[in-house]
């Protein structure tokens, strides 16, 4: 649980540090993106704002400004029906048909009459009634509607007693009709001077075609309805089912076109309002409900947001080109830096920079190929130095150096001068004379190998064993002086194309530093062993090991401590003929105690 | 009485050649190849002067003299540096060498006896 819980948060953090290693070119890529998304949802915004409201604000003017058309829509029809009531009345025939009771029950011959007052209106006609003075229907043709739906009509009686044309809306058989009341004098019975007062209603019902007729004339849909029965409307029938609900909410009964109120139907949003449609008597019989799409403004919105998705798209694409452009300058010339610096790292002055770019990053090249090349200058001048002071060193160790032998000899010269000096005594100046100048010899053969850095080596098979033997009987006297013992073990099977000599002062330089690293006694360990097509010879001591500030430096001429008579060549000398034999000479860094240095030879493959 | 002398030097042939030079002189010579056998010759060993060399493995010839100072018993032992690192004018001489005095390998010899007489005169 915890290890999991660790891993986790190692992969959030490592998820993290990945985001942080974004390159440059997606950086840019990112912030241009980030910049233009968010312009154009401003843009979106501020659009929305201003556009949409106006267009809304637009309609709602249309939505008062339609309202004397829709007034005028009513007034027609009203002055229609009238103008037909009217001219009914006046009418004989129409007097004489509905006076006789035979005739009136006649509904063809009425129909006929009634098709004979001709014109547009006649034919649209969806109601016609007589009333007596009291109200009581005695006739009524309804369009599509034989049965007379009601008996009594109380506004007929208002205006038989009044005389006069009145208008209203009413309700007959479950439609909505405006209505015109006309009085009329019917000639009854035989006598044809006996009149009988009447009313005569005509009508046109609230129709889906009205309804469709007002479309035409506002622009608007309108819905005809009471309380929360819908009777027509000019909405399509899907449509229309689903309304009911929007338009018999309580805040459309108080909107007038000055307060529309905003109402969704079939998914579109609408301003709404209403107007009463009065009975007779005044009271509300049912309502209209005109209906102003917006659809307009949510359309202009969809096609500038359209437009918006289309720039914001470019946008990003050109966000990807310009940043790839950019990163391309970029990144390309620091790519041709960085190789640069990394040229410079490992010390190859001489590499130029080729960063054809201009601006910061090409001063910076600039700046890159001036230091490179003060650099280089000061690298040369280093080297000059240091070659100076190598050489003022190693003058200086050869001088001391050669003091103690020439010290030696000079001494032992004095001496010799003198005489009465005992024959054995005299002998022992003398070899010591000799010793010293056999060093003296040494030492600048061992030199002038050094400096010519070449070696002409004599290369024979020989078994490393024996080469090791020899080495370790030569150096024996010295080591045993010191109470060290010298330990072999080299494997029989090693064999490799050597010049005996020189690689024999290759091994006793590294026994003659391991038995003066211990003045008190110890132990030295030499094993070798085949590693491939390679031996690997170890030389280690029970010393005190090389002083770390020189382990770096130690094949290097005059750094080797506390040398015996040494010139301080020895292990430059030794690490320059193991190379000549195609080997390698180190110090082996994991030995834990002593030193432990290590050569590879490659062996003889015959 | 002759002059007792611990001759430390890690040359060999410099060391039997010098020996050999002050035992001519009357000298009494003991010898040493570097600083720990030094050392360890002084532990039962009361020499006048210890003469010896600068640059030797182990035990150094700067560290000898300033252990043979440190050491009361030994108070009274002249100490004379014969090195190939000091100039016969008298440069290259280390910092803070606790010696009596310094003598360069290029010496002529007998100049290291009138120095050896006149510190054990004292």
């Amino acid at each position: 649980m915890t290890t999991n819980t660790t891993s986790q948060s190692t992969n959030v953090r490592e998820a993290f540090a990945r985001a942080g290693r974004f390159r440059l070119r997606d950086r840019l890529f990112l912030a241009s993106a980030l910049l233009s998304t968010s312009i154009l949802l401003i843009a979106a915004w501020v659009i929305n704002n201003q556009v949409v409201r106006q267009a809304r604000q637009q309609v709602q003017t249309e939505v008062q400004d339609l309202l004397p058309v829709y007034n005028a829509v009513w007034e027609e029809n009203a002055r229609s029906l009238a103008t037909l009531g009217q001219t009914m009345a006046n009418s004989p025939n129409v007097k004489i048909i509905f006076g006789n009771e035979r005739a009136a029950r006649d509904r063809e011959t009425i129909r006929e009459m009634i098709a004979d007052f001709g014109g547009d209106l006649a034919s649209r006609v969806d109601l016609v009634l007589i009333t007596d003075g009291a109200g009581k229907i005695t006739f009524a043709e309804m369009r599509g509607n034989d049965a007379p739906p009601v008996t009594d009509l109380t506004a007929a009686r208002a205006v038989a007693d009044s005389q006069q044309q009145r208008q209203c809306f009413a309700i007959f058989g479950g439609r909505l009709f405006q209505l015109s009341l006309t009085p009329i004098l019917l000639q009854s019975g035989s006598d044809e001077y006996q009149n009988t007062l009447a009313v005569l209603g005509t009508g046109l019902e609230l129709s889906r075609a009205v309804a469709g007729e007002i479309r035409n004339r506002v622009h608007s849909d309108v819905v005809f309805l009471t309380g929360e029965r819908i009777y027509a409307s000019s909405l399509a029938p899907e449509a229309e089912a689903g309304v009911a609900q929007a338009v018999t909410a309580p805040e459309i009964n108080r909107a007038d076109p000055a307060r529309p109120v905003e109402v969704r139907v079939g998914g579109q949003p609408n301003l709404a309002f209403s107007r009463q449609l009065p009975g007779f008597d005044g009271q509300r019989v049912g309502q209209v409900v005109v209906l102003r799409s917006l659809a307009g403004a949510g359309r202009l919105f969809r096609s500038i947001s359209n437009l918006l998705l289309l720039l914001w798209t470019v946008s990003i694409a050109a966000a990807f080109a310009f940043s790839f452009l950019i990163a391309r300058r970029i990144t390309r010339p620091m790519g041709a830096l960085m190789a640069g610096t990394r040229e410079y790292g490992r010390g190859n002055y001489d590499y130029e920079i080729k960063a054809d770019t201009h601006g910061e990053l090409g001063e910076l090249a600039g700046a890159f190929d001036q230091m490179r090349r003060s650099l280089k200058q000061t690298q040369a001048e280093l080297l000059k130095r240091e070659r100076l002071a190598t050489i003022g060193q190693m003058a200086g160790s050869i001088v001391h150096d050669l003091r103690n032998p020439l010290a030696t000899i000079s001494t032992a010269a004095e001496m010799l001068n003198r005489a009465g000096l005992a024959p054995e005594r005299r002998q022992t100046l003398l070899e010591s004379q000799l010793r010293a100048s056999q060093r003296m010899h040494e030492m600048l053969r061992g030199l002038l190998d050094f400096t010519r850095g070449s070696y002409n080596l004599e290369l024979e098979p020989h078994s490393l064993g024996s080469l090791v033997e020899r080495a370790v009987k030569g150096i024996g006297t010295n080591a045993a002086r010191a109470s060290i013992v010298i330990e072999t073990d080299v494997a029989a099977d090693l064999f490799v194309r050597a010049d005996a000599g020189q690689l024999r002062r290759v091994f006793e330089n590294l026994l003659t530093n391991a038995v003066q690293a211990m003045p008190d006694g110890g132990r030295v360990a030499i094993t070798a062993i085949r590693e491939g097509d390679h031996a690997r010879i170890d030389v280690a001591d029970d010393g005190p090991g090389i002083p770390a500030e020189i382990r770096e430096r130690l094949f290097e001429p005059f750094v080797s401590h506390g040398k015996l008579g040494g010139t301080g060549l020895g292990l430059a000398i030794a690490q320059s003929i193991v190379e000549a034999h195609g080997g390698s000479i180190g110090l082996d860094p994991a030995a834990t105690r002593g030193a432990k240095f290590f050569i590879t030879l490659p062996l003889d493959s015959v | 009485m002759p002059i007792r002398i611990l001759l430390v030097d890690d040359d060999e042939a410099f060391r039997s050649v010098t020996a050999i030079a002050l035992e001519s002189e009357g000298c009494v010579v003991d010898e040493a190849n570097d600083g720990y056998t030094a050392l360890a010759v002084l532990q039962h060993e009361h020499p006048d002067v210890v003469v010896c060399d600068l640059n030797m493995p182990g035990l150094d010839g700067r560290e000898l003299c300033h252990r043979v100072r440190s050491n009361p018993r030994l108070a009274d032992v002249r100490l004379v540096v014969l090195s190939a690192l000091i100039e016969p004018d008298g440069s290259g001489i280390p910092p803070n060498l606790e010696a009596d005095c310094c003598l360069s390998k290029q010496t002529h010899f007998s100049r290291l006896i009138a120095q050896l007489e006149s510190l054990t005169r004292r």
